[in-house]
């Protein structure tokens, strides 16, 4: 049972890890703090629940149609409501984001309805077996392609002339334009990048969850959160940030308490930023 | 006599007479305003003077809205009692909550703020034997005046207003005062304001404290007049909803906050011909005022004078001419 939870825990953290590194990626290289973010997921759900059951895609292709369509979302939203007000109030930017949230949000229930639908199962129910250890497939599959994201967004970040770029912006925005870096192009790539982490995420845990409109702001709050433990700029921190949210929110939830969970997560999380008011992983911009 | 004066005797006059135009739900829709401008209000203290993003209000709010409806009806506490008890209840959680203030700042104050809301929230729904769970707290009494029961929406939208005119005036004077120049200070640079000798610790906590009485208020208000409460009312949409309030009304200025709260209260009203649309168009709405007036619908004022002055002036050249 403990395996079985741990890894639940761990494979649903990885995903709102995934949904707090567009987040912080969001923040370093724009300085926005993205409302939307849990949105993204959302859609790239109901973009592949689309493709699979109206248009009949095969399985695959309707997946690659989520995550491209919240990556493309993410360029619009850019173009549309980001760039206008780059460099005004932050509560300004903060507020245009919640209202993109809400847009987002009631869109969709106007486009696909307030009812939940079931995402088919990806690979059965039944437990696998790996290293001794039971535990969903679906789990898994998370974790392995979590970890493989996490590695390739790594060496992205390190070895392609984009990931400099992107470090380089959110290091500092005018030197980085002096250098001949396109600022306002790496930006928009950049939230693109963030956004289609979150339509990747958004896939993943399709089979684990029920597709419905209301999920984005529950996914923003707590990747914002995984966000903030990690330290609020910090790659890394930002996984295990979610890694121990998701692993607390099983424990606690089947040892502790169901109904009082998030009582006893969230009074953890204050009393952590208490002791460490700079979240695990400081991050210095 | 000064403008500003004139536009006072005027929003009285409108105030005032409002109940003779509006039917039963237009009224009801009113004292809602009120009580949400107050709400607003509150959390203008700390954010927009303070500089302090609180997105947990609805928690305030709802301690506050709890305590006066458990002390009425549970313990039979006259209202007007309950309502100070409620003030102080949730000005001590405000006490409580400017301790992680002090240290945290941001993002990190954000989070905090958020999982206090749904923290009251969350005990609100499971502590059963003190609040009644999701089934709430019903038939909570409204409260008389000299004998005379307000159990009338008409008598309670003069409280509320009476109440909202009396807590702006009260804010008004406290944020005009050296602690409200203090409490700006503060949110400008925090080093310099305590190298002009401002106490950063007791002037943040003050200003918690002052935030979530008056929330209290409010929600005492609110619990007295639904009259029936239950958890589903407060919940992180209304924490987000008041902050929305006091950013598109003009963050730092108290009478766009009474502003913000009427527009983002009555907005989705006037959308309710769109049916199902309604919220998209009031989320499309958000942003576009934010995109085209960053400082909030009350930086409208000056530009509408400016306007009318450049139109005189410009009337007036071709006079000249």
């Amino acid at each position: 049972m403990l395996s079985t939870l741990l890894f639940s825990g761990i494979a649903m953290g990885c995903l709102y890890g995934l949904i707090a590194l567009g987040f912080v990626l969001i923040w370093n290289t724009a300085a926005i703090v993205n409302f939307a973010q849990g949105e993204f997921a959302m859609v790239s759900m109901f973009f592949a629940l689309t493709g699979l059951t109206m248009m009949g895609l095969p399985l695959v292709i309707a997946l690659i149609m989520g995550v491209v369509g919240a990556f493309l979302l993410g360029l619009l939203m850019e173009r549309i409501a980001i760039r206008p007000i780059l460099g005004v109030d932050p509560l300004s930017v903060i507020t245009v984001t919640i209202g993109l949230q809400i847009l987002f949000s009631n869109g969709a229930k106007f486009v696909w309805g307030t009812q939940p639908f079931v995402f088919p199962q990806y690979f059965g129910t039944a437990p696998v077996e790996f290293m001794g250890l039971r535990m969903q497939a679906q789990s898994l599959a998370i974790i392995v392609v979590v970890a493989v994201l996490a590695i390739a967004m790594h060496q992205i970040s390190q070895k392609t002339k984009f990931g400099k770029s992107l470090r380089a912006v959110s290091q500092n925005r005018e030197t980085a334009s002096l250098m001949g870096i396109n600022v306002s192009r790496t930006i928009a790539l950049g939230i693109g990048c963030a956004t289609g982490l979150a339509g990747i995420a958004g896939i993943l845990m399709a089979p684990i969850t029920f597709v419905s409109a209301d999920l984005g702001l529950p996914l923003l709050i707590k990747s914002f959160i995984a966000a903030v433990l990690g330290g609020f700029g910090s790659y890394p921190g930002a996984l295990i940030g979610g890694v121990i949210i998701g692993v607390l929110d099983n424990l606690i939830g089947f040892y502790i308490s169901s109904e009082y969970r998030d009582v006893i997560l969230f009074g953890l999380l204050i009393i952590m930023l208490l002791v460490r008011p700079s979240g695990l992983f400081p991050h210095h911009r | 006599m000064t403008k500003g004066f004139w536009l006072k005797i005027l929003i009285v006059i409108i105030t005032v007479l409002l109940p003779l135009i509006l039917n039963g739900y237009q009224l009801q829709v009113m004292v809602m305003v009120g009580i949400f401008s107050i709400l607003t209000l509150s959390l203008n203290v700390i954010s927009g003077y303070g500089g302090m993003i609180s997105l947990g209000h609805a928690g305030f709010f709802l301690v506050g809205a709890y305590t006066s409806a458990i002390l009425t009806v549970d313990a039979g506490v006259n209202p007007w009692l309950a309502l100070i008890a409620a003030i102080l209840v949730t000005a001590l959680f405000g006490l409580l909550l400017s301790f992680p203030a002090l240290k945290l700042s941001g993002h990190f104050l954000a989070v905090i703020t958020i999982a206090f809301g749904l923290i009251m929230q969350i005990l609100a729904i499971n502590m059963e034997w003190l609040t009644g769970g999701i089934e709430g707290v019903s038939q909570i009494p409204r409260p008389s005046i000299f004998g005379y029961d307000l159990k009338g929406d008409n008598a309670f939208y003069y409280l509320v207003a009476v109440v909202l005119i009396a807590t702006f005036w009260l804010l008004k004077q406290i944020l005009h005062s050296d602690f409200g120049r203090s409490l700006r200070a503060v949110r400008d640079d925090e080093v310099a304001a305590s190298c002009m000798g401002i106490d950063i610790r007791a002037t943040k906590i003050i200003a918690f404290v002052l935030s979530a009485g008056v929330a209290g208020l409010a929600g005492a208000l609110y619990a007295h007049f639904v009259r029936y409460l239950n958890p589903d009312s407060f919940t992180l949409e209304i924490s987000i909803r008041v902050f929305l309030m006091v950013i598109i009304g003009g963050i730092g200025s108290l009478g766009g906050s009474i502003l913000g709260a009427a527009t983002v209260y009555l907005l989705p009203e006037f959308l309710r011909f769109l049916d199902n649309y309604y919220y998209l168009a009031f989320g499309l709405a958000v942003v576009l005022v934010m995109r085209f007036l960053p400082g909030g619908l009350i930086s409208l004022g000056p530009i509408l004078e400016r306007g009318i002055s450049r139109g005189s002036t410009s009337k007036r050249r071709r006079k000249d001419a």
